[in-house]
């Protein structure tokens, strides 16, 4: 049976890249939810209302905050390009069967 | 009435003053100085988004968020932090992710500004069909991500977020201008508090 070579020694067959190709696009989905889950809690209230608890939120959640934000987009990226590049190996498969079909 | 308006003048203008030394939280009305909300409303024909808080995946029908994202794939929902939203996730992964959560308690125009120090990007926006808004972000910009906030009464509000990490995306760099639009869109559809 024919497969798509993945590197690293991993290899999938032509039949289950549509199965494989869904579930890398759900795990981009809940990433993506994650990354908006941290946008709608980023109003972090400061546990006092001293001046060190409201810079606790200013200088020390926003940072990592934006740590995961860059985290998480980089790994959306890189969900995106392996779909994208099993779904152009399967259509190139798809495309070379059909000419060795219509010359035979 | 003059007397009601110079002393509420001089009550507004104190707590001003007095603002640095204030241990109220922001956005949290004092009850020895609010005034009824009646007359000082800071959001004049308040939303009623009650409906959509019950189920936020009814905000928006698949055929509305079409031009905005093409094909809808699936949907998600969570609660779990009392800001109910609704993702939806496109079927073109090049295509933008588009959510909705509603903040119950945004706290109106005040609670929403006061969320700036909170967020790594975040800016007036133009009045969203005349309601105050902001956009507003954990990224550096409004590039691949924007979520615009609708303050839509003196209490609560709603975020329409929307999420693309495709730069040929032609709204790549402005994301902002797709939340506003959709941000309009549901304003539009609200119906008036009774």
């Amino acid at each position: 049976m024919a497969s798509i070579d993945m590197g690293n020694g991993y290899q999938i067959d032509f039949d289950d890249a549509n199965k494989f190709v869904k579930a890398l696009q759900d795990q981009k989905g809940r990433l993506n939810d994650s990354l908006q889950k941290v946008n709608r809690t980023a109003n972090v209230e400061p546990p006092g209302d001293d001046d060190y608890s409201g810079s606790y939120v200013g200088y020390g959640v926003n940072p990592m905050v934006k740590q995961h934000d860059d985290w998480n987009t980089k790994k959306q990226q890189e969900l995106q390009d392996l779909i994208d590049k099993i779904t152009a190996a399967v259509d190139n498969y798809k495309k070379t069967e059909h000419n060795n079909t219509m010359r035979a | 009435m003059r007397l009601a308006l110079v002393l509420a003048a001089g009550t507004v203008l104190g707590a001003v003053a007095l603002g640095g030394c204030s241990t109220s939280k922001p956005g949290t009305p004092d009850s020895t100085t609010a005034a009824p909300s009646s007359t000082t409303s800071a959001v004049p024909n308040p939303l009623d988004i009650g409906k959509i808080q019950q189920s936020p995946c009814d905000a928006f029908t698949s055929a509305e968020l079409a031009s905005y994202m093409g094909a809808v794939d699936n949907t998600s929902t969570d609660a779990s932090d009392g800001k109910p939203t609704c993702n939806w996730h496109p079927t073109d992964g090049h295509k933008p992710n588009i959510s909705i959560s509603v903040y119950p308690d945004l706290g109106g125009p005040e609670g929403m500004y006061a969320a700036k120090a909170q967020y790594n990007f975040f800016e007036k926006a133009g009045p969203i069909n005349g309601y105050p808004a902001v956009h507003a972000s954990t990224g550096d910009s409004q590039t691949g991500v924007c979520q615009t906030i609708v303050s839509i009464s003196d209490k609560a509000g709603f975020g329409i977020y929307v999420s693309n990490t495709t730069p040929s995306d032609p709204n790549y760099r402005t994301m902002c201008t797709v939340s506003d639009q959709i941000a309009q869109l549901l304003v539009g559809k609200l119906p008036k508090v009774s």
